[in-house]
């Protein structure tokens, strides 16, 4: 799929790497609690219910996996 | 101090304040290279990672995430932590069409959002359905953003400054810094700006609830007082959660001024740089809101309605009593609070000025005109746009999450012809019309029939689905056609 208005062989960008879109699938799921049972409300993690910070911790996953696909799947041709 | 809650020391800081955005003002105006679109629009298409970080953040973060918010938390609960999740959507979001868009932009001296769809399509009907659905959002937002400067100005000064006031004379301030220096002036007070957001909301987490063990006691008194709050939430609230994500991301990430900043970004590298940083933003301003929303629950309970978007003023007036340092602090929190409005605003008036000068006039009545005509003719725009706005911002009807939603609705019809159009080179001009067409008016009667979703999920994600089916089947059934047949896409491929 190599169109010539829109781009060339040699530009990497992250569309061209499905996987990347899987993980993030992945990484947003987690983020919403529906995986956790109603009693889990009522354990705290550091100061938060437990679901909470478990969905805090999966946006943390997201902002690093962010960064390393942005570094390492778009290239920078001008 | 009794009638003027945080007292004429908040006064004086806010005059330094919008007196120094006026000298930006004049700073930008002083280091313009001309008259062209791109140097008034773009800022000469110059900014670096920086610059870039700060206006992306300090334009996307606005009156609505400061005031609406907290109201917002307080309503749903630690539910609200979904906003980080919805914030983070926007920058992935970008990851699917900005690296290809920014190329070819660069390439090709794209000024407006439109500037893509003449450029991809070549159909002149999809690009002014593209500009019309644009404006409509966006002069929704900016109405949204002047309601929140009213807001909190008649909440810290205690009504004494009426909210009408307080919307007239921001208004003249933003106009003034922006047809000065173009968007040189709004990206250069935006990094003020957006500091001063940013350390306004350090300011906020520090006198809210600074540590775990007031997050603790927080979380123990709303199990005490108000479980749902703190319980895993239901199943449809966890469907709209996950509505939320898709909506705010596919449409967070075509607003026209995100698309401008893109254009702006003087080199891939830069724009990489900054969307690195933003990524981490929600992390560090999200849990704040939320934590000021559920404190403001705490103490005012039983806040419903429009009186829920008081929160935050209500809270800073009161910790202003308690010592010096929490006054000082109230006075950041809602100077940083008028930045992040403003920043908003005058970005968003930036871009609607520039698609109808460029992209409406520029197409018809003034086809042909120099660019220096079309910058002047955008600068006087900016003023009937603001006008026009501010009469309607004057008789406030909805929560400012309500007017947010609804901008959202109709600007994810767009995010087709932005994300398919740079995914996939088969994507047909007449298919992506005939989509956009379609989600905009389900999108709209959905809205105006009152109603309020399907299974959980928003109508207007409903709608875009619908969008999207109608851009990759219809796009599959014209390629069937006959060759040299009347594809735009094909024509100028």
């Amino acid at each position: 799929m190599v169109d010539a208005k829109l781009g060339s062989p040699r530009t990497d960008e992250p569309t061209r790497h499905p996987w990347i879109w899987f993980v993030y699938v992945a990484l947003f799921a987690a983020a919403i609690p529906w995986y956790l049972p109603p009693e889990a409300a009522s354990t705290t993690w550091l100061g938060f219910p437990l679901w909470v910070t478990l969905s805090l911790v999966a946006t943390f996953a997201i902002a690093l996996f962010t960064v390393y696909v942005i570094g390492r799947f778009w290239s920078e041709d001008e | 101090m009794s009638s003027i809650p945080l007292g004429y020391g908040a006064v004086a800081f806010t005059g330094v304040y919008l007196l120094a955005m006026v000298g930006i003002g004049f700073l930008a105006k002083s280091k313009r290279e001309g008259d062209s679109l791109s140097d008034f629009y773009l800022a000469g298409r110059s900014l670096g990672p920086f610059v870039l970080v700060l206006t992306l953040y300090a334009t996307q973060y606005s009156g609505n995430t400061v005031v609406g918010y907290p109201a917002e938390a307080s309503r749903l609960g630690y539910a609200w932590i979904m906003s980080v999740s919805f914030m983070m959507a926007i920058v992935v979001g970008y990851l699917l069409y900005a690296p290809k868009l920014q190329r070819v932009a660069r390439r090709h001296g794209f000024v407006t959002p439109g500037d893509w769809v003449d450029y991809r399509f070549g159909s002149n009907r999809l690009s002014l359905l593209t500009n019309v659905l644009l404006v409509v959002s966006i002069a929704n937002y900016l109405l949204a953003q002047l309601m929140a400067m009213g807001h909190i100005v008649a909440g810290i000064s205690g009504n004494l400054v009426p909210y009408w006031v307080g919307v007239t004379v921001l208004i003249f301030v933003i106009i003034i810094y922006e047809t000065l220096g173009g968007l040189r002036a709004v990206a250069w007070t935006d990094v003020l700006q957006g500091g001063m957001l940013f350390v306004g909301l350090l300011g906020l987490l520090y006198v809210a609830a600074p540590g775990p063990s007031h997050w603790q006691a927080l979380t123990d008194w709303l199990s005490a007082n108000a479980p749902e709050k703190t319980a895993i939430p239901s199943r449809e609230v966890q469907t709209r959660w996950l509505s939320t994500v898709l909506l705010i991301g596919f449409s967070g990430s075509v607003y026209p001024q995100a698309i401008q900043r893109i254009y702006a970004a003087k080199s891939a590298r830069a724009l990489k740089r900054s969307l690195q940083c933003m990524i981490f933003m929600p992390l560090v301003t999200m849990p704040v809101v939320v934590l000021v929303g559920l404190v403001g629950l705490r103490r005012f309970t039983g806040l419903t309605g429009i009186a829920a978007d008081q929160i935050l003023p209500m809270l800073l007036a009161e910790w202003a009593q308690q010592s010096v340092w929490t006054y000082l602090l109230a006075v950041l929190v809602v100077t940083g609070t008028l930045a992040a409005i403003m920043s908003t605003a005058d970005s968003v008036l930036l871009s609607l000025s520039s698609i109808l000068s460029k992209d409406f006039l520029g197409k018809s009545v003034l086809a042909g005109a120099s660019e220096k005509r079309l910058t002047t003719v955008g600068k006087r725009l900016s003023w009937l746009v603001m006008a026009a706005l501010a009469s309607i911002a004057f008789v406030p009807r909805m929560t400012l999450w309500g007017l947010l939603e609804l901008k959202m609705e109709i600007l994810v019809q767009v995010s087709p012809i932005f994300i398919l159009g740079a995914m996939w080179d088969r994507l047909d001009g007449r298919a992506a019309f005939y989509g956009m067409l379609v989600g905009a008016v389900l999108a709209s009667g959905f809205a105006l029939g009152g109603v309020g979703g399907f299974g959980g999920f928003h109508t207007g994600l409903v709608a875009w689905a619908i969008n999207v089916a109608i851009c990759v089947g219809l796009s599959f059934v014209l390629a069937g056609e006959q060759p040299g047949d009347h594809s735009p896409a094909r024509k100028n491929g």
